[in-house]
């Protein structure tokens, strides 16, 4: 069950109905029910893997908070993060390592016999929630938080429907709180809800999905694309992503806060960004202070010598790619993401400027330098991001410039909203209006979503992460 | 109760904004939509108001045989043979049952038609056709079509609620329906398309049939996938859709006739043998009882064209040359005289 599908259309409402027609004491089984069966409806036998995983760091958990011994308190978070990571690394990477595996086997016995990719079916959301359950396991074993002893609270914190599939990736403080305190039915969650999901499918259905058949037209034929239109493409491609995984997460903060659960806030606006430092700071920011906490922090941060600075941000950022997917493509676009933030950090890039001229250019080489990479995000291997690349270098003598206006008109029209709703998030910038405006806006953005929603097949783009 | 009052109205106001916004739709955007995801409603809306009778066809009826001198249409063949009465087309490649019930549901209540004539194509029956991937064109097309709000059948289509499935899906529905859709012939070991199907494909007919060779065996394959079934009455979706389109014409008072296509039976038992041929009539006879028993004029033209008349030889089609298509436009025009349908 995809957000933008009929099912999720009936299945959020009746939720909601029963969440509030049971009392406070039922309202987590509703909930935990709602979420399996969010999850059973992608693939039913992954379920096994989520209780398995919601299990180990719950006992994990609480043994950590009944063991004093050091020894057996980091034996006990090595078995918690050895699962997590062993289940993302069977089901992600697997075969990734198996195929680098025979390739390096090959190049050193040329009569090597490879052996065969396993057939994995990766469990959606996967990365999400292993991340999440294990920064619970890191929390309690730090003492930054007392270990949950209600199993449902906590199987609910794994597996929230809002943010199982791609996020936020909350913090235990910051959710599991919120489970347990009395839900009241106001009318300022309905609507804040109600706004928040509007918005994100018009973000996902009308500018993403619809910016996405001009990108797949042009990674279609790379090297018969004219150069305007693969670099109208990386663009488009820079504000697809963008709008197809801030639509996500901004209609799974609008369910979650039906049910009165505030998520983390993912996006702000990043490509008003001047630096890509900033960017990281404004991009996934969920997993970027995931990454900061639990590895960038542990390795020394910025407190240590300068080579084990530089070790810290090249992991962080190569992990992150890695994070990604199993492929080359997101090591690079990670790895390149490191250097441009260490030259940054090197030459006071990322130093605020008042200066308008200055932060005009800062930011154009930072949205060229974010858009190119994400080429190397986009590209299913290194030879077509490669191509891609030589081809914006060599197409200029190809005619048939094909302007697509519609999703050019669009991208103004968010482009305009994003830098609207820049300080507070779309729902809360509407507050400030009168009835009549609100009820126009609202107008634009249904009639928008009924009739100008791509048609194409799209599932969301972090849903394969 | 405050929430109840607050729920009340921005229902009501949705309601009101859905209708408004509907309208603004018809005036801006839904003529290209259609164009795009159902233009064959297009080729209805081009149809004279005042015309008799619509003629529903597919391929069959706008194919040309390279060199015909003719290059009519069935249904314009059929409306100079019936000068009295104006018959409009409505075609396009790939239609079945299932586009024509769409297209039936849309033809303008004003308008006064003394019959409709539906194109029954055989081989639309078989599982290479229910699966084929143009489904998930005719299926959109088809939801585009209906008689609800265009704006709301539009975002339907966003959120694929219509028979979307991939080409893998759809190929691999269509191989399990050859294997599970059995039929009888009596004195023959095959009892589905995969059995039949693979005893040709390994060659051990070759020697059997003096006509079967090398390069004609992939066509006498092509006839055993597309002509060999048994029509489920209850599960084969076009029985259902022709049985709607029965129902809507008997409400809307519209006399209905059938033009069942004829087929190369003449090839089909060359290469195949007469088995196929005992499948073929059983289900021809099915069709044409069964219909005629719900007042539906049937005109059988499946065993009226020659040999010679058919077009494709390397693919079983009902792609007629101008002969053909007048030996069809002929049989339609004697079953309505003979129905006294024009008057």
């Amino acid at each position: 069950m995809i957000f933008n599908s009929l099912e999720y259309i009936l299945f959020l409402p009746l939720v909601f109905v029963l969440f509030y027609w049971f009392r406070h004491k039922f309202r987590v089984f509703i909930l935990l029910a709602a979420s399996y069966y969010f999850y059973i409806s992608w693939n039913p036998v992954f379920i096994l893997l989520i209780i398995l995983s919601t299990l180990i760091d719950y006992g994990a958990g609480l043994l950590l908070e009944k063991t004093s011994s050091n020894s057996t308190r980091r034996l006990l978070l090595g078995i918690s993060i050895c699962a997590n990571l062993g289940f993302l690394f069977f089901f992600k990477y697997f075969n990734f390592a198996l195929e680098n595996v025979n390739e390096v086997m090959l190049a050193v016995k040329g009569s090597y016999q490879p052996i065969e990719a396993w057939d994995i079916i990766l469990p959606v959301g996967i990365s999400f929630y292993t991340f999440q359950t294990m920064s619970y396991t890191i929390d309690v074993y730090n003492g930054k938080i007392k270990a949950e002893k209600n199993l449902p609270y906590f199987a609910l914190y794994v597996c929230f429907f809002p943010q199982l599939v791609a996020g936020p990736i909350e913090r235990y403080n910051n959710l599991l709180p919120q489970f347990k305190e009395k839900a009241q039915l106001v009318i300022q969650n309905i609507s804040h809800g109600g706004r928040l999901i509007l918005y994100g499918l018009f973000m996902k259905m009308v500018i993403a999905d619809n910016l996405g058949v001009f990108v797949d037209s042009v990674y279609g034929d790379i090297a018969g694309a004219s150069s305007l239109n693969l670099l109208i493409g990386s663009v488009f491609y820079s504000f697809q992503i963008y709008c197809d995984f801030h639509g996500y997460t901004t209609i799974a903060i609008g369910s979650a806060k039906l049910f009165n659960v505030n998520l983390s806030e993912n996006f702000r606006t990043p490509y008003l960004s001047n630096s890509i430092t900033e960017f990281w700071r404004n991009w996934h920011i969920t997993l970027t202070t995931w990454f900061r906490d639990y590895i960038y922090y542990p390795l020394g941060g910025n407190r240590g010598t300068l080579l084990k600075w530089v070790l810290a941000i090249l992991t962080v950022f190569v992990v992150s790619g890695i994070w990604h997917g199993a492929k080359w493509t997101f090591i690079f676009w990670g790895f390149f993401h490191a250097l441009f933030v260490l030259f940054e950090k090197i030459v006071r890039w990322d130093k605020p400027s008042t200066n308008v001229f200055l932060k005009a250019i800062k930011w154009g080489v930072t949205f060229t330098l974010v858009t190119a990479l994400w080429v190397f995000f986009r590209s299913p291997d290194m030879d077509t991001a490669t191509l891609y690349f030589k081809s914006i270098a060599s197409n200029w003598d190809i005619e048939g410039i094909d302007l697509p206006v519609e999703p050019f008109i669009l991208l103004g029209l968010f482009v305009v909203s994003d830098i609207l709703t820049r300080k507070k998030n779309f729902s809360l910038s509407l507050d400030n209006i009168p009835f009549v405006g609100r009820g126009a806006i609202y107008f634009v953005l249904i009639f928008l979503l009924l009739s100008r929603s791509a048609t194409d097949i799209n599932p969301f783009i972090y849903f394969q992460f | 109760m405050k929430i109840v009052k607050y729920i009340t109205t921005r229902i009501i106001l949705a309601v009101v904004f859905l209708f408004a916004m509907n309208l603004l739709y018809l005036y801006t955007f839904w003529k290209e939509d259609v164009k795009q995801h159902g233009d064959i409603l297009e080729n209805l809306w081009g149809v004279d108001m005042h015309s008799d009778a619509i003629y529903f066809g597919e391929s069959s009826n706008f194919h040309v045989q390279e060199g015909d001198s003719i290059k009519h249409r069935i249904s314009y063949a059929l409306d100079s043979l019936l000068p009295n009465i104006s018959i409009a087309t409505v075609d396009n490649a790939g239609l079945h049952a299932g586009t024509y019930l769409s297209l039936m549901k849309n033809i303008p209540k004003e308008m006064n038609l003394k019959f409709v004539v539906i194109t029954l194509n055989y081989r639309s029956f078989a599982a290479n056709w229910r699966y084929a991937p143009f489904e998930n064109y005719l299926s959109k097309s088809a939801l585009m079509l209906e008689p609800s709000l265009p704006i709301l059948n539009k975002y339907m289509i966003s959120l694929k609620q219509y028979d979307y499935q991939s080409d893998e899906d759809r190929n691999a529905q269509m191989k399990l329906a050859w294997r599970n859709e059995k039929f009888k012939i009596p004195n023959f070991e095959y009892t589905n398309v995969i059995e039949w199907d693979s005893a040709m494909a390994w060659h051990t007919w070759l020697d059997v049939n003096p006509n079967l060779t090398e390069e004609n065996l992939p066509l006498a394959s092509h006839y055993i996938k597309n002509f060999a079934f048994n029509i489920d009455t209850i599960h084969n979706e076009r029985i259902e859709d022709l049985n709607a389109i029965v129902s809507i014409s008997n409400k809307r008072g519209y006399k209905l006739v059938f033009n069942f296509l004829g087929e190369n039976t003449i090839e089909a038992e060359k290469l195949v043998g007469k088995e196929l041929i005992y499948l073929m009539e059983k289900n021809r006879s099915f069709l044409v009882n069964y219909f005629t028993e719900k007042g539906v004029v049937m005109v059988d033209n499946f065993y009226q064209i020659p040999d010679s008349c058919f077009v494709d030889r390397s693919w079983p089609t009902e792609h007629y040359n101008y002969q053909g298509k007048k030996i069809v436009a002929e049989n339609i025009k004697k079953a309505i005289e003979a129905n006294e349908l024009h008057y």
